[in-house]
């Protein structure tokens, strides 16, 4: 009972700072622009989470070689469910669902871990194809429009292989099984220049195939919109 | 044929480049292996002239005919030699003349009849020899082999359980007196990561004049070969016979590693094993121009 009770504090929607702009002075103002752009759709974006029931955001992100669409919607407080499509270079995919929960919600810190189930689909000539889960941190630290960030993510993919003999006497054909790892690190810069809508700019690093392989360093930029219920924001 | 396993020379190629290069393999490769790229590389590492050699490994590596070689020397004429492919009928026994006619050169310019012989061809060439007397290697009398330069590497094939075995090769070494048998990175079993037919390369290059050796690629950096064994072939062993007929065949057009990088890693196996100024200088310059006995081109 205890444990169902402190999970239940600790989703408990934290008392939102009021978020109307009182004209009582600048002082007032500008603490209020600070709690407005504190809960913008784009630091929710890359800090995880959900800041309430109904928050949702998502963004598009280009560069090389990761391009990605990532969309959450918050079913409680601090816990969002997302889907999210990444691509490298056109040639490799990963669609996916999974959750994300918001562990640490304070102004200037926030500590999310995302779960995430999908599929890995690589063409030719490497192709791949699998069931893959990841496992990834988000760390940001919001401060007035802009908030530094970082990701690490651990992805595992269920490869299967088929090896043909083609002899004189016929063919045969075996199937194994093979374990790709891929670590992945992003570090970035959110900018939110409305409370709906922001930017992100960031490095990549992924590790495909781990640890025997090399990876080489890619950028990002991201366009980051979203909304909520009335009063979210 | 006897067998072979699937799988194709795009994925083979595309598998050696990083992540995420070998997600589009064509356009890495169109760069590094452009008559430029290879220039670029030369120049990087300090060598003066590169040799292009044609090649026949439509399961490995591809297929670079004559023609696309005399295009590439031509973009690139001051660093870039090029020996061409002799008809294919010498490298393949058994197959039909109609086929060799239409793999034959069909250009007239000039350059050395020579070639680089694929590790499956070889394979199977060997193979057919060991296990069948009646076969004869090569089949074709008319052999550009005869009176002109080959060269034949002898490393064990990727994705293939068979490993060549060098000592195949010698009733062909003995049979054609004229022509220059190189074998290929020292013998090195790049599949088990081990020196594999290194023996075997030393003793055919010592008691055959014609019979070369090369190490290309033996002392290359992780991860094939494994540093722990890189500096093997560059052993002491290897070097009394042969160090004085080596030959650095070119591998530019197909390393994946830097030449400079390729050649500092070479330098440090042969110094790790004790290889003296002069021995280091035999091995690193003018083998070419020895062996093939062609001409220096002035830089």
């Amino acid at each position: 009972v205890s444990l169902v009770l402190a999970l239940a504090l600790a989703l408990v929607q934290p008392t939102a700072p009021a978020t109307s702009v009182a004209a009582d002075g600048p002082a007032e103002a500008r603490r209020a622009r600070r709690t407005r752009f504190g809960e913008s759709a784009a630091f929710d974006l890359i800090g995880g989470g959900a800041r309430r029931r109904g928050a949702w955001a998502a963004g598009v992100q280009l560069g090389y070689p990761w391009f990605g669409l990532r969309a959450q919607v918050g079913v409680v407080p601090r816990l969002a469910v997302i889907a999210e499509v990444e691509t490298a270079l056109a040639q490799r995919w990963r669609p996916a669902l999974g959750i994300s929960l918001r562990w640490v919600d304070r102004p200037h810190l926030r500590l999310s871990g995302e779960l995430l189930l999908g599929w890995l689909i690589q063409g030719e000539p490497l192709d791949r194809r699998g069931p893959n889960a990841e496992a990834r941190l988000r760390l940001a630290t919001p401060v007035g429009r802009v908030a530094p960030y970082l990701t690490l993510g651990t992805q595992h993919t269920l490869l299967s292989d088929r090896t043909r003999i083609i002899r004189a006497s016929g063919t045969t054909t075996d199937w194994s099984a093979r374990h790709e790892w891929t670590l992945k690190a992003s570090l970035g810069l959110a900018v939110a220049i409305r409370p709906r809508v922001g930017l992100d700019f960031g490095i990549d690093l992924a590790w495909v195939g781990a640890p025997n392989s090399v990876g080489i360093p890619g950028l990002h930029a991201a366009v980051l919109f979203g909304g909520g219920p009335r009063g979210a924001q | 044929v006897g067998e072979h396993a699937a799988g194709s020379t795009q994925e083979f190629l595309a598998g050696r480049f990083p992540f995420p290069q070998q997600l589009t393999p064509e356009q890495v490769a169109d760069g590094v292996l452009s008559p430029e790229g290879i220039a670029s590389e030369l120049d990087k590492a300090g060598i003066g002239t590169g040799v292009l050699f044609a090649v026949y490994a439509p399961r490995t590596v591809g297929i670079a005919a004559n023609e696309d070689v005399i295009a590439d020397v031509k973009q690139a004429p001051g660093p870039l030699l090029r020996a061409r492919q002799p008809a294919r009928r010498s490298l393949e026994p058994g197959r039909s003349g109609r086929a060799a006619s239409a793999c034959a050169p069909r250009s007239a310019s000039p350059g050395w009849s020579a070639s680089s012989w694929p590790t499956r061809i070889s394979t199977f060439a060997w193979t057919t020899r060991a296990t069948s007397r009646s076969t004869r290697w090569p089949a074709s009398s008319a052999s550009p082999c005869i009176s002109t330069p080959a060269a034949a590497r002898s490393r064990a094939p990727p994705r293939s359980s068979r490993t060549p075995i060098p000592a195949y090769l010698e009733p062909a070494i003995a049979a054609y007196p004229g022509a220059i048998f190189i074998l290929g990175h020292l013998g090195y079993d790049f599949k088990n990561k081990q020196p594999g037919a290194l023996e075997t390369c030393i003793d055919l290059a010592g008691r055959h004049p014609t019979c070369t050796s090369s190490p290309a690629r033996s002392a290359a950096r992780p991860p094939t070969p494994t540093a722990r064994t890189s500096s093997s072939p560059c052993g002491a062993s290897a070097r009394p016979a042969s160090s004085r007929r080596r030959s650095t065949a070119a591998t530019a057009r197909r390393a994946r590693a830097l030449s400079a990088d390729y050649l500092d890693s070479t330098v440090a196996a042969m110094r790790s094993a004790d290889y003296s100024r002069d021995e280091m200088a035999a091995v690193l310059a003018g083998n070419f121009v020895r062996v093939f006995g062609v001409k220096e081109p002035s830089l």
